[in-house]
């Protein structure tokens, strides 16, 4: 059996070219099926990214990337506490280096360094990796890593011929933006009362997710009442991709939905689509709004280092959107 | 103290007893609620299930410490039949349980019970709804995996009719022509129970502790065009109105309709709040009963499985497995 080197460390500037040609190998050993990544898409989801990222790479004898995890950093809420999660971003294995048990050694060594190196009982650590896996990296990651599915997603569906129709709230005012200014977290941190576990949305993240990403087409949209902000949505093609806006307010949720409605409907789409845990307030209020729940072919996965975050509680009081897993 | 020798076995005639009892402990400890489980009701999940049996027991000087158990579905996979099984009643006695023994007495009953009916050729999936703690041990041990996070639909009961309407028609047993039903119906599923005269009378009509509603819609020469079955329940919530199986092709929309207000007539005599009903995602009555007014509520129930078959997984039975209530044994 060759001998495998693994490395877990924080992401380092000239990694994405290594991880592009390993994933590259790797979608070559698996028949060619699965999306490519570009060079430019990792280095803003890795290198770029305000808070890092991590890896675990395996490498061969002769210094070759076969298999691996990359994640990237985030900062989150949990149960009123700040950390960091990392969100998955790429599970590969080179499956046609090495036969039987052993095809997959170098991915089981890479997931316990990762784990051990970036867990929660570690100098680096982290409550919860997670991440929206396809059947591949499911299957990899179910079998081989100990992760486990938190929902089958489904996601929310408003044909916009349906769209619902209410007086404009004269208080609010909407205000396209290229990038979010520093004052969106507050808007944020009022949005997360009450809510235990989520992403920190500050103008660092949101920038990065949907301001600095290359060719991705984002609209943005800032809410004001009286000049505060207090509210912020996101939308791409016929997605509405992230939001903030209290679920009570049904002014500002009204203003929200009908930007969204309007520019999906100007980009030639016939619906808005929508992705949130079916336990969000939202979810069933999204439904009263006109929203019809369809199903998707995405498995929501995750491991944890720390409690509370089990299963069951994360099913519960995980709030998140579906910018949160955007591949 | 001698550690207690146990005898893990196939399930052997005589051993019926023994498994009530453990069971009746097991399931009523700390349950005020709890109504002891007869003979009879074993005898029909058990003995007569037309679909067949599959138990082990881990015996221990006469008591049954631990069972495996499952209830058997005859199945059509991709047009061929095929077998999945439910398993139920997961049990160690409270006398012969050990916190720290991994992996315990269950597990070691349950490790043969998949020697024997998993694996190619044998039962495809091995299929439960289980909570969180056996859910974890079942997932450590045993290889479950997440099919889907249940999401029901629950329409809130609103004062209305308590008649049925006409058109529809109370059927307090099972035809042959139940079958030409289904079949029309499957041609839509990748998988499912094979809804048959000798399941369905089985499954609802022969069941010795609750009592189901079967509506019927008949055509014009007599045949039956489509079917829901019905059960007032507490379970999952209180006052439940369960739709237990929609028997209905997706193009008989008039008799869905017609079924619809027979459920929910039904449910109003019967003093329930809500009527409820699962559907998969991609079933078109996922979408026509949320025109209906059902809304998808959030659940605690999983749907795990064990596929014992390379061929399929967990994606493609989210994908083409339709499922019912039917096929949860506690409703």
């Amino acid at each position: 059996m060759s001998p495998i080197t693994v490395e877990a460390r924080a992401f380092q500037a000239g990694d994405q070219a290594h991880l592009h040609a390993a994933l590259e190998r790797a979608r070559a050993g698996a028949g060619g099926t699965g999306a490519t990544r570009t060079l430019a898409e990792l280095t803003w989801r890795y290198a770029a990214a305000p808070h890092g990222a991590r890896v675990a790479f395996a490498l061969d004898a002769e210094g070759v990337l076969v298999a691996g995890l990359a994640a990237t950093r985030h900062r989150a809420l949990l149960e009123g506490r700040e950390g960091f999660w990392l969100e998955l971003g790429d599970l590969f294995n080179d499956f046609r280096r090495g036969a039987g048990l052993a095809r997959t050694r170098g991915l089981v060594l890479a997931g316990q360094a990762f784990a051990e190196r970036f867990g929660g009982a570690s100098a680096d650590p982290h409550p919860l990796v997670y991440g929206l896996p396809n059947r591949r990296a499911h299957r990899l990651g179910l079998k081989h890593l100990e992760w486990e599915v938190l929902r089958s997603e489904n996601e929310l569906v408003l044909a916009l011929e349906r769209e619902p129709r209410r007086a404009a709230d004269a208080t609010l005012t909407l205000q396209e933006v290229e990038c979010f200014p520093a004052e969106v977290e507050a808007a944020f941190r009022a949005f997360a009362e009450g809510r235990a576990a989520i992403l920190v949305r500050d103008a660092a993240y949101l920038n990065w997710r949907y301001a600095d990403r290359q060719g991705a087409g984002f609209a943005r949209v800032l809410a004001r009442r009286a000049g505060a902000l207090v509210g912020y949505a996101v939308r791409c093609d016929d997605r509405l991709l992230d939001w903030v806006a209290a679920p009570e307010d049904e002014g500002l949720v009204a203003a929200l939905l009908g930007w969204a409605c309007a520019g999906a409907r100007a980009d030639g789409h016939a619906r808005l689509t929508a992705v949130m845990p079916d336990t969000a307030r939202e979810w069933l209020a999204f439904q009263r709004l006109g929203f019809r729940v369809q199903g998707t072919r995405e498995f929501l996965c995750f491991k944890s280092f720390q409690r509370p975050a089990i299963m069951s509680w994360l099913f519960q009081h995980w709030s998140y959107t579906r910018g949160d897993t955007l591949r | 103290m001698a550690a207690p020798k146990y005898e893990i076995r196939a399930f052997r005639p005589g051993d019926e007893e023994g498994i009530l009892a453990t069971f009746n402990a097991v399931f009523g400890e700390n349950d005020p609620a709890f109504v002891p489980r007869t003979r009879a009701e074993w005898d029909w999940a058990f003995a007569k299930n037309p679909a067949g049996q599959r138990i082990w027991v881990a015996e221990c000087e006469g008591v049954i410490a631990a069972q495996c158990a499952a209830l058997p579905y005859r199945v059509l996979l991709d047009g061929k039949p095929a077998s999945f099984t439910q398993g139920v009643d997961s049990m160690v006695h409270p006398e012969h349980r050990k916190g720290l023994r991994r992996p315990g007495l269950y597990v070691e009953t349950a490790y043969p019970f998949f020697r024997q009916f998993g694996g190619q050729g044998a039962d495809l999936l091995h299929y439960g709804w289980p909570v969180e703690p056996a859910w974890r041990i079942g997932r450590t041990f045993l290889g479950y995996q997440i099919v889907r996070t249940q999401i029901i639909h629950v329409r809130e009961l609103e004062p209305g009719a308590r008649e049925l309407p006409r058109g529809v028609e109370r059927v307090a047993r099972f035809g042959a022509d139940v079958h030409a039903l289904y079949l029309r119906c499957q041609a839509q599923w990748g998988a499912s129970v094979i809804r048959d005269e000798r399941y369905l009378n089985w499954r609802f009509a022969d069941h010795p502790r609750f009592r189901y509603q079967v509506f019927g819609v008949r055509g014009a020469a007599g045949e039956l065009v489509a079917c829901a079955i019905y059960r007032r329940a507490d379970r999952p919530y209180p006052g439940s109105g369960l739709i237990m199986d929609w028997l209905v092709p997706e193009d008989e929309l008039e008799a869905g309709e017609l079924l619809r207000e027979a459920v929910l007539a039904q449910a109003r005599s019967d003093g329930a709040r809500a009527a409820l009903v699962v559907f998969p995602e991609w079933s078109r009555w996922n979408a026509v009963f949320q025109e209906w007014s059902f809304h998808l509520h959030s659940s605690n129930y999983l749907l795990i499985g064990i596929v014992q078959d390379p061929r399929y997984d967990t994606w493609w039975l989210r994908e083409h497995w339709w499922y019912q209530l039917a096929e949860l044994d506690v409703v």
